[in-house]
């Protein structure tokens, strides 16, 4: 009877053992998925940064090619993909960094950690910084180009476009 | 130990073991199914905050392109989740999205499957932005004016010519008869009215954000030009009451038809006084290029164009102080503004008269 009676403690904690082993296994499996899942769901967030930053590039190149600030006019009516000249140069002194703080600032909540350069291609040759707040490190740069007209009104009116482009370099 | 005893010793052993395997299995489901439902949980918030980004993300592109296109009206399908609006962001459940220097008008908070988009320009008289208004098809707006006037006819008309076709609009001739129909908001737009504009009757018992109201009290010729205020009321148990700003007032002047819209659009003075000041700001910075411009046309300039290009006062609209213009009644600074726009104008026409390049 007492023999009995051990061998039922026995099977007893045998059992015992086992459905310990059984959720440890249980367990392991859970948190290896997790891990899995984890590690999965951090490539997902990457991969949702990143298109949210190209979605972000997109929208500063947008804003700047339709800026009214420097956007070719005559007689108020705006022309699409031209910059005039003159007003290229005010901005590119108004918005630059250590010239006018409240107007650096004021840009600068619209194009972010970028920099925006005209340059002028053909036939002569000029660039124009109107907003660099590129940041010292980094680790990835979109850049945009956009071909522009750009227009100088100081000139003759056969001689007043030239080829630009517009380059918008945004950062992260 | 007799055999009796000793069996039921065991057999009490037994039912306590039967009982301890099953309290043990019990705790044991209780600690998974909770964890489970704790990511359940976990992963639904972070579903919906993912969706909330994505969408805000997508409306971010969507708002700059809409900005960029004068006289675009357009639908766009959003998911019918309270998208909130402020003068410097919007969002959607606890994910916003800055809005910069982009020129807004909105109410508070739309929940609507669809967004009505709408763009216009801001010149006076040159163009300083584009000015994207927002509002759902499920907000009404009731246009009210006296048919004895004929004034306020005419604009009435002409208002609701000029705003979006697809708008939930209403022309009403008398406050007294308008029923709710079950919108998610409404926005009166009493025309031309003199004093407080009474609560119509049947909108007494709404929750006070449903409602809200403006006011355009005519003062001059030129209504969209400084010739008005645009004085804004929210619903206060069962009246309209001036909706005042916190630093004091509610009224404002007319600062060109895009902030006349605007005030139609914008559901509280707050909203649209922040988003004045930031339209303000942008006149200042492409005034002062402006001035630069016409400095180096001069300097080009043959003689019969140089009149014009130093007669150009560009000057004087960098010089004024956002404070005095918004949230300010019609001041000699707002008629300053408007008379230089119109000798600008002048200017603008004789530039293209004498074939010299355009002022603007």
């Amino acid at each position: 009877m007492h023999d009995t009676i051990l061998t039922m403690n026995q099977k007893a904690q045998m059992q015992m053992a086992e459905t310990i082993a059984i959720l440890l296994v249980f367990f392991v499996i859970i948190g290896l998925s997790l891990t899995y899942y984890g590690a999965f769901q951090a490539g997902s967030i990457r991969e949702a940064q990143r298109e949210q930053f190209e979605k972000e590039a997109i929208r500063i190149a947008l804003v700047v090619s339709h800026l009214p600030e420097v956007a070719c006019s005559d007689d108020n009516q705006i022309t699409e993909n031209c910059f005039d000249k003159l007003k290229v140069q005010s901005l590119s002194t108004l918005a630059a960094q250590g010239g006018n703080e409240e107007a650096f600032l004021f840009y600068q909540s619209e194009f972010r950690d970028s920099k925006v350069v005209i340059q002028q291609i053909f036939p002569d040759v000029e660039e124009f910084v109107i907003y660099d707040n590129a940041p010292a490190e980094f680790t990835e740069m979109i850049p945009t180009f956009i071909p522009m007209t750009i227009r100088d009104p100081t000139k003759h009116l056969q001689f007043q476009n030239t080829l630009g482009l517009l380059t918008v370099e945004v950062y992260r | 130990m007799t055999m009796r005893e000793a069996s039921r010793k065991h057999g009490k052993k037994g039912q306590v073991e039967v009982h301890f395997n099953w309290i043990f299995v019990l705790i044991i489901g209780a600690v998974i199914l909770v964890f489970f439902l704790m990511v359940i949980a976990k992963q639904k918030t972070v579903s919906n905050q993912r969706l909330a980004a994505d969408v805000l993300s997508n409306m971010e592109l969507i708002l700059t392109g809409q900005g960029v296109s004068v006289g675009r009206e357009d639908i766009v399908n959003i998911p019918e989740i309270p998208f909130k609006f402020t003068c410097d962001d919007y969002g959607m459940m606890e994910m916003t999205k800055r809005t910069g220097n982009a020129i807004i008008f909105a109410p508070d908070a739309i929940e609507s499957e669809q967004l009505i988009t709408w763009t216009q320009s801001w010149d006076i008289p040159f163009k300083i932005s584009n000015v994207l208004y927002l509002t759902s098809p499920d907000i009404r707006y009731h246009l009210i004016y006296d048919t004895s006037d004929p004034e306020a006819t005419q604009f009435a008309l002409e208002l609701n010519e000029s705003l979006p076709e697809r708008m939930d609009k209403v022309m009403t001739t008398d406050p007294a008869t308008i029923q709710y129909e079950n919108t998610d908001k409404v926005r009166l737009v009493y025309i031309f009215f003199e004093g407080t504009p009474a609560l119509p009757p049947s909108f007494v018992g709404l929750n006070d954000k449903v409602v809200s109201a403006l006011a355009i009290q005519k003062n001059e010729e030129d209504v969209y030009n400084g010739g008005a205020l645009l004085a804004f009321y929210k619903k206060q148990g069962n009246a309209l009451a001036p909706d005042a700003l916190p630093a004091g007032g509610a009224v404002f002047a007319s600062l060109g038809k895009a902030p006349v819209f605007g005030a139609v659009f914008a559901d509280n003075a707050e909203m649209y006084d922040c988003t004045m000041r930031k339209a303000v700001k942008r006149l200042k910075y492409v005034a002062m290029i402006y001035t630069q411009r016409a400095n180096s046309l001069l300097a080009a300039a043959v003689p019969r164009c140089a009149t014009y290009y130093s007669a150009a006062s560009f000057t004087q609209y960098a010089l004024f102080d956002p404070d005095e213009i918004a949230g300010n009644v019609i001041s000699p600074t707002v008629t300053d503004l408007f008379a230089i726009g119109q000798a600008l104008k002048n200017l603008n026409i004789n530039t293209i008269r004498a074939s010299c390049t355009t002022l603007y």
